[in-house]
Order: structure tokens, then C-alpha cells, then sequence
């Protein structure tokens, strides 16, 4: 074991891979940060570009784009209400509050930290407990996956906040907007308007951009970016560890969501967006008194945050150990192994152990590179911060329609990303959450489809879903949240 | 576990912002509009160019050539961030 470990280590120890692991992290966080290009685009442009490379330096520059592309949109995310991936759209709901409080620095240190360690611990589960960890997520089939949804719609309670009922209507919206386009069975098209572009559903990425940028640009209106003004005033110095209160505040938050994130990354079919959310729900079930969630709570930064990059190690739990991806970026991580002559699976740690070992330290470093880069390029994002809030506003309105536009190239998305910038005003004037709606988008899709493979495989008796002892589990934690939860508000209502 | 995720009040310098008239709050949306109508037509480069400045005159601020200039630089980073380094087809129109 020790020869192997000193063999990967050579492996992995060269200016190159170092070299490109920054380089690729850079280059992540860019792409990252602008809504419209996601990690899966950045990872496939730049597979063809390892050609040249050496092995170990083309998986570092990939590993690099894939950690630094999921970290690079929460920073958007907290400076200007614009999550730059899916993922990252969960930290705003604390990050931006806290932003606006003249916390800038503070919420990205706390950001980078937390990511570091979710993604860190996330690697060391990834070491020691691969086959088990395999096994588990593999064990999860359709009712397994339903009931993990219902488990992510029953923090719906938690994530309202003042008003049940208004999370509810919001929840009920994001249900509702989950079955547009075709029926998962039957392929039948619902409620597409005629429009073939909405056959895949209601496009999830310019609705994000829409609910949160464009919203965000119409409220402030003449006054920028909202409170940019009172935030550049702030502390904009990032400091390069997070004050020791936040630390001792959020470490076993980040802990716990780190676990949670790598397994929910090694489940095929969830990735680093359902990880965040379910983090975050599941930290804010959790607050005690004194803590406000929604209004800068550090723990609503660091719990999504160590959630994403723990789910960046867990998609990587399936495909080294059995050659299967965990989400469409692993999918094309696949193929570039592949490329440069590796296959994952079984025999890749049996029979190529230091290769493997040295996989797994690349990983590692990936998530360390995103901290050095997080906290060198702080200084320089935050002073964004400082200009004019006129232009901020409109190169983050250009940016939104043009990253809905780019995201399938397509005109009608970005009507989309203007529906629901209009949508997102309205809900921001009438009081209603926007957590819930996004959270039963991206679960609705997930618990109907799983729902009804089930029903087909059991022949249609919904008995069997207590015949599957990790399914019957979580829909009994989810009745216990929803119930304990609906007892908390009435004790306090 | 007070606060609603994803609500925030409304911001305080919003009103007092440079543009401060209460009839502000169509003119963005009016203006993304226009911009989609435009775009097929005239090309990504020149109406994201006249979106940008176009938003910046709505927003308040008065100086046409800095707008347009600042509308210009926009564009040509972003046409060559999505068109030229991530290959994204963008819509050339008649004037680009």
C-alpha cells in the first residue's frame, strides 16, 4: 500500500499537473460564473484541447474546469443575486443577504471554506468507503428516488419561512410548472403552448436566470444592483480565514452537508443541484432559535456550499469504481479517461492502483486549487462591487438573455428567462419564497417520473414502496419533518 | 428560522436611485423585449450593443458615447466568450 501511495504521488507531484490544475480551475470559475455556460459545456470544449497532454496533466485540467465551474457560479451568486450554475442558486438565499449587509468578504470566505471542506471530506469518503458508498447508491431505484424527492418537498415547511401558506402556493407553482412538456411514460406533450421547445419541459437554467438575475435588475431599476451601494461601504476585504465565530458556527453544519452531499452525488441521476438544495433545506429544518434564515445566516452559506463540492467527489464514487457516471459532467468525464486510455471500473483500482490513487489525489487538489483561486480572485470580483451600479445592472441583464439564449441555443428560452423575471418580481412584491418554487421544479420532474416507473414495475400497487426498506425510511422521516415542523409553527403561531 | 428564503425587502436606495421616477419600472422589461424582437434581425453584436446603452439611458445615466461605447466593449467580449472560445452559434442578422 505504502509503494502505491509513493507511486501515485510521483505521479501526481509535477509542475505540469500542478500548472494545469490552476490553469483548469481558472478557467472553471470563469465559466462557472457566467450564467448560460455550465461545468458539463466547459468539460466537453476542453476534452479535445487534452489531446496533446499527458495523462495525468488532461485529467487535471478537466478535474480543475469540473470543481472550478461548480464553485465559480456562487460567487455571482452572493456579489450579484446571479447564480452562475444551478447549484450555486441555493447559496444565495443566505449569501446575498449577508452581502447586502456590507459582509461581502465574509460570505465569500465562508463560501470557499466551506466548499474546501465539503469537497475534502468528500474525497477522503471517496477513499476509504468507495464500495460501500457504490453499493448503497446503486441500491436506489425508482422507489428509492421517489421517495428521496418527497423527502426534498417536505423541507418545502422549513424553507417557507414566515408564511406557510404563501411557501405552499410557490411549491404547488414549481409542481405545477414541473409537468410541462412530455409525459415521462406515455410521451404524450403537456401544456407546451405549442411551442416544440418546451417538449423537454420548462428549460430549468433560463428560468433560474430569470427568477433571480433579470428579477433582480427590474426591482433595483435605476438603483443598480440593490444595496451594492450600501455593501461597497461595507467590509469588502476578503479575509483569508473565515473570523473563528463563523468557523466553530458552521463546521458541523458543513460536516453533516458534506456527508449528504457525497451521497447524493454518488446516487446516478442526482448531481450537485439536488445536493445544494437539499443541504440547505435540510440545515434550515434543523435552525435553532436565534439563527435567521434567508437574512444572512452563515450556516445557509457554508451547508450548500460544502454540500455541491462534497457531490463533485460522490460522482466520482460510481465512476472510478464501476465505470458509471453520476451526472452528465462524470458522463463526459468518461469518455475522456477513456481518451487517454483509462478505463474506470472494477479492474481500474485492482489492476492500475497508483493510477487510481493519484485519480483520487487529483481530486483532491482540485478542490484545494478552487480555495487558493477563490481567495486570490476575492479581491478582485468584490471591487466589481464598487462601480457603477447602472453598468453592473445592465451587463447582468445582456449577460442573463444572452446565457438563456446560449444554453440550447435557442430565442424562445430566453422569453423564458423574461417570463419568469417577471414572475420573480411579482413573487418578490406579493411576499412569496422563491426556494420552494425552484425546489419543486427541479424535484417535481424527479418524483413523477420515479413514481410512475415504479407503479409500472410493480404493476401498479403502491404496497411495494414498503417492501424497500430505504424508500419506506425516508417517506417516514419526510411525514415526521412535515408534521414536527407544522407542530413548531403552531407553537409559535 | 424568521425570513422567507429568497425575499428580501425591498431595497431602501431603490426610490432614491438616479433615475427615481415611479414610471422607471417598465422601461427594462419594455426594453428586453425589444431586444428579443431585435436580435434575430439585426444581429447579437450590434443590438446587444444598443440594449446595453439603451438600458444605461433608461437607468439614468446620460452620457450617449460612453453608453455606446460601454454597449460595444460588451458585446465584442461577450460574442467573444460564447461565439469564438464556447462555440455557440450566435445570431448574425444583418449587420452582426
Amino acid at each position: 500500500m505504502i509503494e502505491v501511495l509513493r507511486e501515485s504521488a510521483g505521479l501526481v507531484a509535477s509542475l505540469d499537473v500542478g500548472l494545469c490544475l490552476l490553469l483548469g480551475t481558472l478557467v472553471g470559475m470563469v465559466i462557472g460564473a457566467i450564467p448560460g455556460l455550465t461545468a458539463t459545456m466547459g468539460v466537453a470544449l476542453l476534452t479535445p484541447l487534452t489531446f496533446d497532454l499527458e495523462i495525468m496533466p488532461a485529467l487535471a485540467l478537466l478535474v480543475g474546469v469540473y470543481c472550478g465551474a461548480i464553485y465559480g457560479g456562487s460567487i455571482t451568486a452572493i456579489l450579484f443575486r446571479t447564480p452562475g450554475t444551478p447549484a450555486s442558486a441555493a447559496t444565495l438565499f443566505d449569501g446575498h443577504p449577508m452581502m447586502r449587509c456590507g459582509e461581502a468578504g465574509r460570505a465569500l470566505s465562508i463560501a470557499a471554506w466551506s466548499a474546501a471542506a465539503g469537497g475534502i471530506i468528500g474525497t477522503l469518503l471517496l477513499v476509504f468507503l468507495t464500495p460501500q458508498i457504490s453499493r448503497f447508491a446503486l441500491s436506489f431505484g425508482p422507489a428509492e428516488f421517489f421517495a428521496m424527492a418527497v423527502f426534498g418537498l417536505s423541507t418545502i415547511v422549513a424553507l417557507s419561512g414566515e408564511s406557510l401558506l404563501k411557501g405552499a402556493v410557490a411549491a404547488v407553482g414549481g409542481l405545477l410548472l414541473a409537468t410541462v412538456g412530455m409525459d415521462p411514460v406515455s410521451g404524450y406533450p403537456r401544456f407546451i403552448l405549442g411551442q416544440a421547445s418546451l417538449m423537454e419541459g420548462v428549460p430549468f437554467i433560463p428560468a433560474l436566470i430569470g427568477l433571480f438575475a433579470v428579477a433582480e435588475v427590474f426591482c433595483a431599476r435605476g438603483g443598480g444592483t440593490a444595496g451594492a451601494g450600501a455593501a461597497a461601504e461595507g467590509n469588502l476585504r476578503v479575509p483569508v480565514f473565515p473570523p473563528a465565530a463563523d468557523a466553530r458556527r458552521c463546521g458541523w453544519t458543513a460536516v453533516r452537508s458534506s456527508l449528504l452531499g457525497t451521497v447524493v452525488g454518488a446516487a446516478p441521476g442526482a448531481g450537485c443541484d439536488i445536493a445544494a438544495f437539499l443541504a440547505y433545506s435540510v440545515a434550515r429544518q434543523r435552525a435553532r432559535a436565534g439563527e435567521r434564515f434567508g437574512e444572512g445566516e452563515a450556516k445557509g452559506i457554508a451547508a450548500p456550499e460544502a454540500a455541491k463540492s462534497g457531490a463533485i467527489s460522490g460522482a466520482m464514487i460510481p465512476l472510478l469504481s464501476l465505470g458509471i457516471p453520476g451526472d452528465s459532467v462524470t458522463a463526459i468525464l468518461v469518455g475522456a479517461f477513456v481518451l487517454h486510455g483509462v478505463q474506470p471500473g472494477p479492474l481500474l483500482f485492482r489492476e492500475h492502483a497508483p493510477l487510481a490513487y493519484a485519480i483520487l489525489g487529483i481530486v483532491m487538489l482540485g478542490h484545494v486549487a478552487v480555495l487558493v483561486c477563490s481567495l486570490f480572485t476575492a479581491r478582485l470580483m468584490t471591487r466589481a462591487l464598487k462601480a457603477d451600479p447602472r453598468f453592473v445592472a445592465a451587463g447582468i441583464l445582456a449577460l442573463s438573455m444572452l446565457g438563456a439564449y446560449a444554453i440550447r441555443g435557442q430565442a424562445a428560452d430566453m422569453a423564458v428567462a423574461f417570463a419568469f423575471g417577471l414572475l420573480g418580481v411579482a413573487m418578490r412584491r406579493g411576499g412569496y419564497p422563491a426556494a420552494p418554487l425552484l425546489l419543486a421544479m427541479i424535484l417535481g420532474g424527479m418524483a413523477e417520473e420515479n413514481f410512475r416507473r415504479m407503479l409500472i414495475v410493480s404493476s401498479g400497487s403502491a404496497a411495494f414502496l414498503f417492501t424497500r426498506p430505504i424508500a419506506a425510511a425516508m417517506l417516514l422521516v419526510s411525514a415526521a419533518s412535515v408534521v414536527a415542523g407544522l407542530l413548531r409553527g403552531r407553537a409559535r403561531g | 428560522m424568521s425570513g422567507t428564503a429568497g425575499v428580501e425587502p425591498g431595497p431602501p436606495g431603490a426610490v432614491s436611485g438616479t433615475s427615481g421616477t415611479a414610471g422607471g419600472a417598465w422601461r427594462l422589461p419594455v426594453l428586453c423585449v425589444a431586444y428579443m424582437a431585435v436580435l434575430p434581425w439585426l444581429g447579437f453584436m450590434s443590438s446587444t450593443a444598443l440594449f446595453t446603452a439603451a438600458m444605461l439611458g433608461a437607468m439614468g445615466y446620460r452620457r450617449v458615447g460612453r453608453a455606446l461605447a460601454f454597449g460595444l466593449a460588451l458585446a465584442i467580449v461577450l460574442h467573444w466568450v460564447f461565439a469564438v472560445w464556447m462555440q455557440v452559434p450566435l445570431p448574425e442578422g444583418w449587420l452582426g
